[in-house]
């Protein structure tokens, strides 16, 4: 008789067990919980600026990857669009789950300020990577490049396209990405701090795609029509790339574009249209692999985030933690690479 | 001890000596070959891992032959010639520096094949890409001078096969220990050199390449620069190796110049057959108990007939002769002793049989006199009672001659005891027939102790008057002579009686032979009573065989000469 009720709670914990593994689901996620029932593994949380972003998806492959090396358990989620809003109830929902850390890349820094603190206060790490929360809102951020080494090779990559003599005109996301502003700033530093080198060079005030192929086609074709002169665009962003890119090419265009890009998106315009003569990118496997590697050794307690920790980012070697420009702390992933027609085949296999 | 004991003692010290000798020679071949096996090993494992090593420098040699020629790389480090200030032209010409470092990376992608690939020069300009190292920013030279120095020295190698210099962690301050290939960036027509391309890898993936951990506790892989200077292992000086325990063999890498030396743990290489041994140890104390117990099993059997036998043989006296032995042996030659002693058992039993009856006619011949010695005490005192001394005379003698013969002795007597037998005897005759019967006895002295049977001559001269006076009137004359002719000794009975007709002598030697062929058998017919010539010659020839012999001759001018003689072989 005792037989037969112990197989009958067996049989009632595998149902629940079953039932439990396809909870949210129905968002872009995924929960990776093949570990056996009572073990202690981590679980390490992904929120990206928005499920359908190509460089988004690499840096989530980046995580996963990290995260299984670690042997950790992770969860990913991404909004359908670039909302903050989605983002906040994505934080609320994993920190009912009792996640061990989240890693998020901020649609909106100052939305997301309280939801994030509110889970630092829960006892989560929060760490955020390619646009940073709010320095009081985070442990660390992780920093794909240096802002300023990113905006100023941007203004003098567009600057050499045009041999110092043009106009130029910049898209950028939204006001609110922290990252894209950042380089926006430096582009425009660059500029600023150069007036000679760039005494032949305008510099249009920057639009908004908004990260949205829609908005940012309509924002290109205003530029064209706007300004008839206009010799390149800068645009920071790996989807308004490919809507500027082609834009350019149904408008049959002479204008040239540069900016961040994924290599796999961007080889016809490489080597077909030439409209782009180089653009630039970090690895977003790397980013996102080094986010799940920082949130391991911090949750390990191998460091404490504080300036000057060295831990070792698994594959990708020893990091240390420094300053960033906002005040708070953060993790530098490395110099961005530059993409060109001698190496974009190689390259737009890899992401 | 017994001798199946002895055997199987002897048997047990062979096959325990053999075995020990096959037991270490069993051992020395174990250890000969687990040498061999493991010197051989040894020495593929050598090459394996110096092959592995060769593998891990070729892939830094082969990045840095890709990045030191790539054409951008030359023309970049060849302008930085010109702009001689200290700073790093890479930190400020940003454009630059993503440039030349994207070109890095495109030879150290995907994923990092090697840790760190670097280029840069002695005025400070450097730049790379790779894993991100906290103390390794730079390169491991850092300071202008040696890398001026390195430059020069890389310069006279530039036109070599081989243009490189290979650093293991010579950087204190590394973090993770590394390795480091150096290839000059040169202008092969201009023979200049610009820069250095610094290709590092961490050394934890050499380790893992020559897979240093499953090469047991036996083996260790010391591997050495150009410089002698220990790379791997990390932890253990080759200098605090004690040699004499180690096999130690080396090899040059083909490339690279770098040594590597693997010192196998002598103790370690018979361990893989300790337990062949320890069987092999077993198997042989179980050979040589089966050995034993099968030679103590077999010995006992064989020998059993032989202990018995022996046995047998212990037991048997002349008081108690078995009649017959076992004879169920199997094997030949203890059969065929069993055999010969039985037959000898039975000529023994047959022997002791006529003993017996020797004994038996012997004894029954004792007994009759005495009633005849009392009769004639009693007829001697009768005679003396009525004063007649003949009669008193007459029954001594008879009663001597009665003693005589019916003693029961060794059998032999001395021809004097013979002849003062026959001289009662014809004494007696001499009273009987007084007047009409002499006789001469001639005897030389010497010959009075020579030793004979018993009664020789009475029945030779019972036979002169039964048979050979009968016929003849008297006078009748005996005459003994025993003397010496020619060195041989004789004995003559002579009368003068009717003598031997030639028939009769003829059936007398038949006889003779008939009996001496055949003696056991006729022996119960010769008659205690009837002891005649034939008898006597018999007895005779029973002591001395062919050294005697026997004439029966004619007297002169009548009668017969019974004459014995010594035959000499010579």
């Amino acid at each position: 008789m005792f037989k037969r009720f112990t197989y009958l709670l067996l049989l009632l914990g595998a149902l629940l067990v079953s039932c439990a593994k396809p909870v949210d689901q129905a968002e872009y996620n995924n929960i990776n919980d093949g570990s056996e029932p009572g073990d202690e593994k981590p679980l390490y949380a992904l929120i990206t600026k928005e499920e359908s972003n190509a460089y988004m998806q690499k840096m989530e492959e980046g995580f996963r990857q990290a995260c299984e090396e670690i042997g950790a358990d992770y969860i990913c989620y991404g909004p359908s669009g670039y909302s903050a809003e989605a983002q906040v109830e994505f934080i609320e929902s994993l920190i009912d789950q009792g996640v061990d850390a989240i890693a998020i890349a901020v649609n909106d820094a100052d939305v997301l300020d309280a939801p994030l603190k509110d889970a630092m206060d829960k006892g989560i790490l929060v760490i955020s990577l390619d646009s940073a929360a709010n320095a009081g809102s985070r442990a660390l951020h992780i920093q794909q490049a240096d802002p300023e080494r990113v905006g100023r090779v941007l203004m003098q990559a567009a600057a050499s396209m045009i041999e110092y003599d043009g106009t130029v005109g910049v898209i950028t996301t939204t006001g609110y990405a922290t990252n894209q502003n950042l380089w926006v700033e430096w582009i425009k530093q660059e500029a600023a701090d150069y007036p000679e080198k760039y005494k032949n060079i305008i510099l249009l005030p920057e639009v908004y795609g908004n990260d949205d192929e829609t908005e940012t086609i309509r924002q290109t074709l205003y530029l064209l029509e706007e300004y008839p002169e206009l010799d390149i665009i800068i645009t920071p962003s790996v989807v308004s790339m490919v809507a500027v890119g082609n834009t350019l090419r149904e408008q049959g265009s002479e204008v040239l574009f540069t900016g961040l890009g994924l290599p796999s998106e961007m080889a016809d315009f490489i080597k077909i249209d030439k409209s782009c003569p180089w653009f630039y990118l970090w690895n977003p496997i790397e980013l996102g692999y080094i986010a799940a590697q920082t949130a391991n050794a911090l949750f390990m307690g191998d460091i404490n985030g504080d300036i000057g920790d060295v831990f070792t980012a698994g594959s990708l070697g020893q990091r240390m933690v420094t300053h960033s420009v906002d005040g708070g702390k953060e993790v530098l992933l490395g110099e961005p690479l530059k993409f060109d027609e001698e190496n974009i085949t190689l390259w737009k296999t890899v992401y | 001890m017994g001798f199946t004991k002895k055997l199987v003692f002897a048997y047990s010290i062979i096959i325990l000596m053999f075995m020990a000798v096959l037991l270490g020679l069993a051992y020395r071949y174990i250890v000969d070959v687990s040498e061999r096996t493991s010197l051989a090993n040894q020495s593929q494992l050598l090459q394996k891992t110096s092959s592995q090593v060769e593998s891990y420098l070729d892939e830094l040699y082969k990045i840095g032959v890709q990045v030191s020629s790539d054409v951008r790389i030359i023309n970049m480090f060849s302008d930085l010639q010109n702009d001689t200030g200290p700073e790093n032209y890479f930190e400020y010409s940003i454009m630059d520096s993503i440039d030349i470092g994207s070109i890095l990376a495109s030879y150290n992608a995907p994923g990092y094949p090697v840790w760190r690939v670097s280029a840069y020069n002695q005025y400070g300009d450097y730049v790379s890409t790779g894993l991100d190292m906290q103390g390794l920013k730079y390169a491991t030279v850092n300071d202008a001078d040696t890398i001026a120095e390195l430059m020069q020295e890389l310069k006279g190698k530039a036109h070599a096969q081989n243009k490189i210099k290979i650093f293991a962690s010579e950087r204190q301050d590394a973090i993770l220990r590394y390795t480091a290939i150096l290839m000059p960036i040169t202008n092969y027509y201009a023979d200049e050199v610009y820069g250095i391309v610094e290709i590092q890898q961490s050394m934890d993936k050499l380790e893992k390449s020559i897979a240093l951990d499953q090469l047991g506790d036996s083996t260790t892989v010391y591997l050495f620069d150009e410089n002698m200077n220990q790379v791997l292992p990390q932890k253990q000086s080759y200098d605090d190796l004690d040699k004499s325990k180690y096999y130690i063999t080396g090899e040059a890498l083909e490339h690279y110049g770098w040594n590597m030396v693997l010192a196998l743990d002598r103790s370690s290489t018979v361990k893989p057959y300790q337990g062949i041994l320890t069987y092999l140890i077993l198997a042989c104390v179980i050979v040589v108990l089966v050995l034993l117990s099968a030679v103590y099993l077999i010995t006992k059997r064989i020998t059993a007939p032989l202990v018995r036998l022996s046995e047998s043989v212990r037991q048997t006296t002349l008081d108690n002769v078995p009649s017959y032995l076992d004879n169920y042996e199997r094997v030949d030659e203890v059969r065929e002793l069993s055999a010969a002693f039985n037959a000898m058992l039975e000529r023994l039993n047959k022997s002791l049989a006529y003993e017996k009856r020797a004994y038996l006619l012997a004894l029954q011949s004792q007994m009759d006199p005495h009633f005849l010695y009392n009769i004639l005490a009693i007829i001697s005192g009768m005679g003396a009672e009525s004063g007649n001394d003949r009669i008193v005379d007459i029954c001594g003698k008879v009663s001597a001659i009665m003693r005589y013969n019916t003693t029961f002795g060794s059998g032999y007597v001395t021809l004097e005891d013979e002849l003062n037998n026959a001289k009662d005897y014809l004494e007696l005759m001499k009273l009987r027939y007084e007047d009409y019967f002499y006789y001469k006895i001639q005897v030389i002295d010497s010959l009075k102790p020579m030793k004979l049977p018993r009664q020789v001559l009475q029945p030779i001269l019972e036979n002169c008057f039964e048979h050979g006076f009968k016929a003849v009137p008297p006078p009748w004359n005996i005459e003994i002579a025993a003397g010496v002719e020619g060195g041989r000794w004789y004995i003559r009975v002579s009368d003068n009686g009717a003598g031997f007709q030639e028939t009769e002598v003829e059936e007398l030697k038949r006889k003779v032979d008939e009996y001496s062929k055949n003696l056991p058998d006729n022996y119960a017919d010769l008659k205690i009573g009837g002891l005649g010539l034939i008898n006597t010659i018999l007895r005779l020839k029973l002591m001395w065989g062919d050294g005697i012999e026997y004439h029966v001759l004619r007297n002169r001018p009548k009668g017969t000469v019974i004459e014995l003689r010594e035959v000499k072989n010579d």
